[in-house]
């Protein structure tokens, strides 16, 4: 494999795999530096890599397993309970980024639905590709992925319903 | 304008009741629609990683230092090691200072003579025990099983040793003499260095007076081989018995 079709095959996946991690350890830094370890190893072994069939399923897979490995760290453990804490109080507070709001709704998911959520509205991923990066059944993954909708609307909702008793409070 | 409107909304909850829609159909939605999800999933997608492929290139070209974990020092080692040194030490201690081991070799040792109907000369002993360099020598030789000549001719240098050492114990002070010879109340007075009295009898030959000594000594030896013996026999009987009831 050469430099060039290591860079447009592998390296090209990078902002996939660097959004993903980010979805798993809440932290950029830790996400940059797992994708930065995994294209290593991927650069050390890319003859390996050829007989690989589908590449981005295979990068995809190996961040989640490296981000579970992480995760068993302690260190990333509070780092992610301070995270959830930041996300809460930012809720508490009220921000009008809608953007961190939704953020906030998707870190609150169940991890599966997480995961499943991003692979396939933010990476576009079809289901049967998500099942072999989750390794799950495709069902599976269509009931996760549905729950996980339903559960960021109602919460959109809410938050709308929340800002129009504030509003209408305030007599506007 | 109101049908496409609805047509939207349409979508919007087929999108959020899990179901899938045609890639143009959801195009349409992230582009069109004004739901805040939407337009929160088109700005995830722009967040990059801003490494290029020369600096990863330059990455790879540099020597990782990978940090091993430190390893904790484990005190458990320690301390086992310490016990298992110590323990084998008071083992080996408690295996080289056996007190029996001594009596058991001088019981298994075939040169020593079987019994023979000696009379008891409780004063010549006394004075052997008395005195812990003999026994000390006695107990080696045993030890090392010497023959039957070497242990007759120790005795006999040892005997005669003792003997001498009587002696001249007995010019220096009778009340010495007292406690290791059994004399006579009035023979005291009448010290006679000519001969000595063993067992209220006074022997005037040296040699006499060795070969008392020697039988006392065997009548010893064999009284600790018979006991031996006997105890050996009843362990023997003990086990038999075991068996049987086994």
């Amino acid at each position: 494999m050469t430099q060039e079709i290591f860079q447009s095959t592998v390296y090209s996946l990078k902002n996939e795999m660097f959004r993903f991690a980010k979805k798993f350890l809440m932290s950029a830094d830790e996400a940059e530096d797992v994708v930065m370890d995994l294209m290593m190893k991927f650069w050390q072994k890319k003859e390996d890599l050829l007989v690989v069939e589908n590449l981005k399923s295979f990068a995809m897979r190996s961040v989640k397993n490296e981000c579970l490995n992480r995760l068993k760290h302690h260190e990333v453990k509070l780092g992610f309970a301070s995270q959830t804490k930041h996300t809460s109080e930012l809720y508490q507070i009220e921000t009008n980024n809608m953007r961190e709001q939704i953020l906030g709704f998707i870190s609150q998911l169940p991890e599966k639905q997480k995961m499943v959520i991003h692979l396939k509205d933010v990476e576009e991923y079809e289901i049967s590709e998500i099942a072999g990066i989750m390794e799950m059944e495709e069902n599976a993954v269509r009931v996760n992925l549905m729950r996980a909708r339903q559960k960021v609307k109602e919460s959109i909702n809410k938050l709308y319903a929340y800002e129009n008793r504030q509003i209408q409070g305030l007599g506007i | 304008m109101r049908m496409k409107t609805d047509k939207y909304k349409d979508w919007e909850s087929k999108f959020f009741g899990g179901e899938e829609l045609t890639p143009e159909e959801e195009l349409f939605l992230k582009n069109e629609s004004d739901n805040p999800y939407f337009s929160f999933l088109k700005e995830e997608k722009q967040e990059k990683l801003d490494i290029s492929f020369e600096d990863f290139l330059k990455k790879t070209e540099e020597p990782r230092i990978v940090a091993l974990p430190i390893k904790k020092t484990s005190y458990k080692m320690y301390w086992m090691a310490a016990s298992l040194v110590l323990l084998m030490g008071m083992s080996a201690l408690w295996m080289f200072n056996q007190p029996q081991k001594i009596e058991t070799t001088i019981a298994k040792n075939p040169d020593v003579p079987k019994k023979e109907k000696v009379e008891k000369v409780p004063q010549v002993e006394e004075i052997i025990e008395e005195n812990p360099t003999p026994k000390t020598v006695l107990a080696n030789q045993e030890n090392q099983k010497v023959d039957k000549a070497v242990n007759d001719k120790m005795v006999k240098e040892l005997v005669q040793k003792e003997f001498k050492k009587l002696m001249a114990q007995q010019d220096l002070s009778t009340t010495k003499e007292e406690k290791h010879i059994q004399v006579p109340t009035e023979s005291t007075s009448d010290y006679n260095p000519n001969y000595v009295i063993i067992n209220g009898k006074p022997i005037y030959d040296e040699s006499e007076a060795i070969a008392v000594t020697e039988n006392a000594f065997n009548y010893f030896a064999s009284n600790v081989t018979q006991t031996i013996n006997h105890a050996e026999s009843a362990q023997n009987q003990v086990d038999f018995y075991r068996i049987l009831n086994y």
